[in-house]
């Protein structure tokens, strides 16, 4: 992908959208609505927990989408120290986003939801909570890494490392609830032990792919945003060392091809 | 100072970006560290942290007064029958069960909305021996035993069931293997 040094200094840059995100943000639009209808209309209530059951068709699967964004954090961040791809560090800080705000919705919705359930909005104790806790804590110190002044091959380096060191618990954080059954108030997997029917599994069959495709629109248009503040950094590099070797009178590869495009005088 | 082809100085310039304490990425990775080992002792010292009814009963003269997590599913539901008030402060009076093994339960305070027969719960409390604060009560299908729980919290361990035909036994719905 290249771009105009002209639009970007004018602001004019405009690509993020794209036919394919145009589409997933169409589905959105019909989706999200058809959830919302059979979360709290069509969807029965539960038999002890009645209309809080309501909550599992949205904390669930922005769960299991955090687990998948700092995975796909992880794979970027494998991939950025193996192939040193200014792509595949786009791709994790991309992901890591949109984990940690999926990760803070994982939070607040179970804690909304263990009010009512468990009689208890939070508890210090418990293995499920609190190494969640743990997983959102370290991908915002990732996020914190990356605001850190740094020439770009050392800042995504180190985020990379971060990244990976990250993902060591989302196995954790996924298998507490069998390995410290006896550690936490949060359930065991519904889906994996056929616990869901009829409505109750396809709204939450719904929900999940209504999150999925809420995480692929979010994250194509977070990367492309990633992508161009990249280029738009690198470009200010190329500036200014163009500028810098205007000024002792040497001409560059690069410098004669903005000339003739007439993106820099 | 370094002269180039035409003249003119090009000697790198002074850094006028603002400063930025070098510690500060050392300190990120301090913190994921200290973060790391923290994670590792809190599983490390929670990996038991409810005692089931069972094995709190097989440990009673060990555990003395020790306040603790007791894990069991209530063998009938809260009734007016089973509410005391006594002073200021409402009793419910219940039994619990867990494989088979039964605990009599004193709970200052009203019972969460999801307390019911068979769903599992976790008493915040210590173990007593002698007459409960309801002198004359007896305990309907109960230990009866002399021993009670003193419970002051009650947090419900609801299972992963969301089915409508979902077995409704007292003693084995959501409980551990």
């Amino acid at each position: 992908m290249k771009i105009k040094f002209k639009e970007v200094k004018e602001g004019r840059f405009n690509a993020t959208s794209s036919r394919s995100t145009r589409f997933l943000g169409f589905c959105l639009a019909l989706g999200i609505p058809t959830l919302i209808l059979f979360a709290f209309v069509f969807s029965p209530k539960d038999d002890t927990m009645e209309d809080a059951v309501r909550l599992l068709y949205i904390h669930v699967p922005v769960a299991i989408f955090s687990y998948v964004a700092f995975g796909i954090t992880a794979i970027g961040s494998i991939c950025y120290l193996w192939k040193q791809s200014r792509w595949w560090d786009t791709t994790a800080h991309a992901s890591a986003e949109i984990g940690v705000i999926f990760s803070a919705l994982t939070l607040i919705t179970g804690s909304i939801w263990g009010r009512p359930t468990w009689n208890t909005w939070w508890e210090w104790g418990d293995v499920r909570l609190v190494t969640t806790l743990v997983m959102f804590l370290m991908f915002v110190g990732y996020l914190a890494l990356r605001q850190v002044p740094a020439q770009p091959q050392i800042r995504a380096k180190r985020a990379a490392i971060v990244g990976i060191i990250g993902t060591i618990n989302i196995p954790i954080v996924n298998r507490s609830v069998e390995w410290w059954e006896n550690s936490t108030l949060h359930q065991q997997s519904s889906l994996t032990d056929g616990n869901l029917e009829d409505l109750t599994l396809f709204t939450w069959f719904l929900g999940t792919l209504i999150l999925g495709i809420a995480y692929l629109w979010l994250m194509i248009h977070r990367f492309r945003v990633g992508w161009l503040a990249s280029e738009h950094e690198a470009l200010g590099y190329g500036a200014a060392i163009e500028e810098r070797q205007a000024e002792a009178g040497i001409q560059t590869a690069i410098a004669s091809e903005y000339r003739e495009e007439g993106e820099i005088e | 100072m370094d002269k180039g082809e035409a003249g003119i100085d090009l000697t790198p310039r002074k850094n006028i970006r603002p400063s930025f304490p070098r510690w500060i990425p050392g300190l990120v990775l301090l913190a994921v560290a200290l973060t790391i080992v923290g994670l590792v002792w809190f599983l490390a010292t929670n990996s038991q942290s409810f005692l089931e009814a069972d094995q709190a009963v097989a440990e009673r003269e060990e555990l003395g007064q020790k306040r603790f997590q007791l894990l069991g599913s209530p063998i009938s539901s809260a009734g007016p029958d089973q509410t005391f008030i006594i002073g200021e402060n409402e009793y419910t009076l219940f039994t619990i069960a867990f494989d088979g093994v039964f605990v009599d339960v004193v709970s200052r305070g009203t019972p969460p909305d999801l307390f019911d027969q068979g769903v599992p719960v976790v008493l915040e409390g210590r173990w007593e021996n002698g007459p409960i604060p309801v002198t004359e009560y007896v305990f309907p299908n109960g230990a009866n035993d002399g021993w009670w729980f003193a419970a002051d919290r009650i947090l419900v361990k609801h299972d992963n069931d969301y089915r409508k035909d979902r077995i409704d036994d007292a003693e084995n719905r959501g409980q551990p293997e």
